[in-house]
């Protein structure tokens, strides 16, 4: 590779990323995002022509970054407008790139979704959760879940192992997305938004009125969270949090708070008894040992 | 069993970073009973009359007496160390606040004055005119004999007497003038080399200061003369076509009533803060009574008036100090040693308060000059007490200087907020009207583009509305959350979530 090259490569592995070994200038790059897997696409980067700057960024933690060979050096005027419209040319097609994935990943999405058919209340996960089935269906063997966007439509699955085992379809929008437990989303008083299905399938048995939306993950927490109040902005939102007690910096509850503050939502946090095992982190965990502790 | 975990769902605790209030802190009132009689009468009664803040008429009043004073006084605080009693004071209100009319009642008796000294000085000055204008004819007519002589001697006699003629011309006095309301600082110059080196500028609005920023001068600050005249010191003045003037000891009070808007940003002009410029105001920020007057003036009581019209002409008909030279100076005023005292007690407690840490840490440029400012204040109250006599004959006392001093315990806390505000950048302002937009509508949540649409006559770009929450932000008043896409096309307005603590109280 060019000195030019290797600088943007670097700059790519600086930002936490791992391009591949070779960078072409003017070709699209696309390779995995930050922690993914080798499948994963998130990750994009373009080299300009010129070899002079380019861009890259990554999908899955929104990271998007200009590089220039030179920073310090004064461009032309001409030069700087080249330079700006080369960038708003890569981002576009970056965003058309993502697009069309998302795109392609519903269809995917919706097709898998049709093809199954409605999860058994014997299957091994939902024992273990001690669950009821609700929206559940059965692919292959696995749990499939639905990942849904606020307009109501389909972005990506969810898929769950027997032994419980999560994997999400690949190249399908996750953010601000969400998995929609049980309740009504025409009339919605009150929304209890969580990280996990079998966590909100607890909550949702219990909790027969609200609307229980599972985010996945503690990191979607908040894009959810705020979008779920810009969708129904009278409604009491609770952000039912995971306890990563044993877990340094504790991200479970750290980020369901950071999410309540954001959607001015009440925050809740499984409240343990002096006797409850330290493993446990989410509320069901805690209703599985105390209906345990109860038998 | 669900119900009962959830039950403890509560507001999570926030840690919002500190709240920089925008407000103005609540500043303490100034006391009219600390200006002697009839002043304090006069302020009291011009306040009642306008329906304007007392500290306004309070101002004013001071710096036309000051005026007077700077003319005959002077304030020796010990041996060696001799303040001057001009004074400069910004009292700032928004408009609509009367402030001409304060100004007006304030310095009429100055335009009076000057009135009453061109109609003494008027048969003087014609007879002078006639008298001058009859030499310059002589040696005129002189010179044009000399001119024709064809005797080189008797030429060079006549051409001598010419000379000598014109070295006799008598200077033909101009009408004194004690104050004006707009002059560049170059004609300020002037003014003073031709009154007694003592005059004072007073306006109701702030363009003095576009004045001192070089407005008429490519935009280059003049500051040299206005400090120098300030403190006293010497400098030297050049009067374009005219011979330069050297001022020996330039007395200049300065007496401002501008709008708050004026004082915003005002330390970020070249020199304003660095040169020491603001830090030689007296600052007054009273509340604005608009809205709130029960609109009954009551007019000044005549006898009020009088008093303070027989007072201010005393004052200004002093009799001057002659020096060794036959030369005009101001008489000394000396404290007694309470007053000094009390004084010396004053400037202890300002330099301790200039401390790293301290309350005057970064506003050492005002505060180094509080206790001369407190000393001049004193020689003025003391002259405004002994207007109708000779005040040089008595030292200033105890209670004077307390008087003084209560006076500048109340403009240091002015004075500070306006120091504070004046280093404040004018988004600043734009953060405290969308601030107050937010509050009227009691509104914890609302998206950036609602305010933009309700704030739209006032922000017509986004970009301005956005410079205003980001400085509310800094602030701590509230955060902005960046909604997730939901697909392609325009992102979702920012969320606008105000601090939680104020919120709650709203509801």
């Amino acid at each position: 590779m060019h000195s030019s090259a290797i600088s943007f490569y670097d700059a790519i592995c600086t930002a936490g990323l791992t391009p591949p070994d070779r960078i072409f200038p003017g070709k699209w790059h696309r390779f995995p995002g930050a922690g993914k897997g080798p499948a994963n696409r998130s990750g994009w980067c373009l080299l300009f022509d010129d070899e002079q700057g380019g861009c890259f960024g990554d999908w899955s933690t929104g990271l998007r970054q200009d590089w220039f060979r030179d920073s310090s050096c004064v461009y032309s005027r001409h030069r700087q407008s080249a330079d700006s419209n080369e960038l708003r040319a890569a981002r576009l097609q970056a965003e058309v790139s993502r697009q069309a994935q998302y795109e392609n990943a519903a269809n995917r999405a919706r097709w898998i979704w049709d093809s199954s058919s409605g999860a058994p209340a014997g299957h091994s996960y939902l024992l273990l959760k001690g669950i009821n089935p609700h929206n559940a269906r059965v692919y292959n063997g696995l749990l499939v879940l639905p990942v849904t966007n606020f307009h109501g439509a389909i972005t990506s699955l969810q898929f769950i192992a027997p032994n419980g085992q999560k994997r999400l379809l690949s190249g399908g929008r996750k953010q601000g997305c969400f998995i929609a437990v049980a309740g009504d989303e025409e009339n919605v008083e009150k929304i209890v938004i969580c990280e996990g299905w079998a966590t909100g399938c607890t909550l949702a048995e219990h909790e027969p009125a609200a609307l229980v939306l599972a985010a996945i993950d503690a990191g979607n927490l908040e894009s959810v969270a705020v979008s779920a109040r810009c969708h129904w902005p009278s409604a009491e939102i609770i952000i039912a949090g995971d306890d990563d007690r044993l877990t340094p910096g504790n991200p479970g509850a750290t980020k369901a708070k950071a999410a309540a503050i954001a959607a001015d939502a009440l925050l809740a946090l499984p409240q343990w008894p002096e006797n409850a095992p330290a493993e446990l982190t989410d509320f069901n965990d805690l209703a599985l040992w105390q209906t345990g502790g109860d038998a | 069993m669900t119900a009962k975990l959830l039950k403890s769902a509560a507001p999570p605790a926030e840690d919002w970073p500190e709240l920089v209030p925008l407000d103005m802190p609540s500043l303490p009132r100034l006391n009219l009973e600390h200006l002697p009689g009839w002043v304090g009468d006069y302020a009291q009664a011009i306040s009642a009359d306008t329906e304007t803040p007392p500290e306004l008429a309070a101002g004013m009043v001071l710096v036309t007496c000051a005026t007077a004073a700077a003319r005959r006084l002077r304030v020796m605080v010990k041996p060696g160390y001799v303040e001057p009693c001009n004074l400069w004071a910004v009292v700032a209100l928004p408009p609509g606040n009367r402030k001409s009319a304060v100004q007006s009642a304030a310095t009429a008796s100055l335009i009076t004055w000057e009135r009453d000294q061109a109609t003494i000085m008027e048969p003087e000055i014609q007879r002078l005119t006639s008298e001058r204008k009859t030499l310059e004819a002589r040696a005129k007519e002189k010179r044009n004999k000399a001119a024709k002589e064809k005797d080189h001697g008797k030429a060079e006699q006549l051409a001598r007497e010419a000379a000598d003629i014109e070295a006799e011309l008598p200077e033909i006095p101009r009408p004194t003038q004690i104050w004006t309301s707009d002059a560049t600082p170059e004609r300020l110059g002037s003014l003073l080399a031709e009154n007694n080196e003592c005059m004072a500028w007073l306006s109701s609005e702030g363009g003095v200061f576009d004045l001192l920023q070089g407005r008429y001068s490519n935009g280059i600050p003049n500051l040299d003369l206005v400090l120098k005249a300030h403190s006293g010191d010497a400098e030297r003045v050049d009067r374009g076509s005219r011979p330069p003037v050297f001022l020996r000891s330039p007395r200049l009070s300065i007496g401002l009533s501008p709008q708050p808007d004026v004082l915003r940003g005002l330390a970020a002009k070249p020199g304003f803060r660095g040169r020491g410029l603001l830090g030689r105001f007296l600052y007054l920020l009273p509340p604005s009574p608009l809205g709130y007057r029960p609109l009954g003036s009551n007019p000044v009581p005549k006898d009020v008036k009088d008093a303070y019209n027989a007072g201010l002409r005393a004052m200004l008909d002093w009799e001057p100090s002659l020096d060794e030279h036959r030369e005009e100076q101001p008489h000394v005023l000396s404290l007694s040693p309470e007053a000094y005292s009390e004084w010396y007690a004053f400037a202890q407690a300002i330099e301790q308060q200039m401390r790293p840490g301290q309350p005057l840490e970064h506003f050492t440029d005002w505060a180094g000059k509080a206790p001369g400012a407190a000393a001049r204040l004193a020689g003025i109250l003391h002259g405004i007490k002994h207007a109708h006599g000779k005040p040089w004959e008595a030292a200033i006392t105890a209670d004077t200087m307390t008087d003084a001093l209560e006076i500048m315990a109340v403009m240091t806390h002015h004075s500070l907020a306006a120091m504070d505000m004046m280093g404040t950048d004018p988004s600043i302002a734009a953060a405290r009207q969308v601030w107050d937009w937010i509050k009227r509508g009691r509104r914890s949540h609302f998206t950036e583009r609602e305010a933009f649409n309700a704030l739209r006559s006032r922000f017509p770009r986004m970009d301005m509305l956005r410079s205003a929450l980001s400085a509310l932000k800094e602030r701590g008043y509230l955060e902005m959350i960046e909604p997730p896409r939901d697909g392609p096309g325009r992102p979702p307005s920012p969320i606008v979530r105000v601090r939680t603590d104020i919120s709650r109280d709203w509801q």
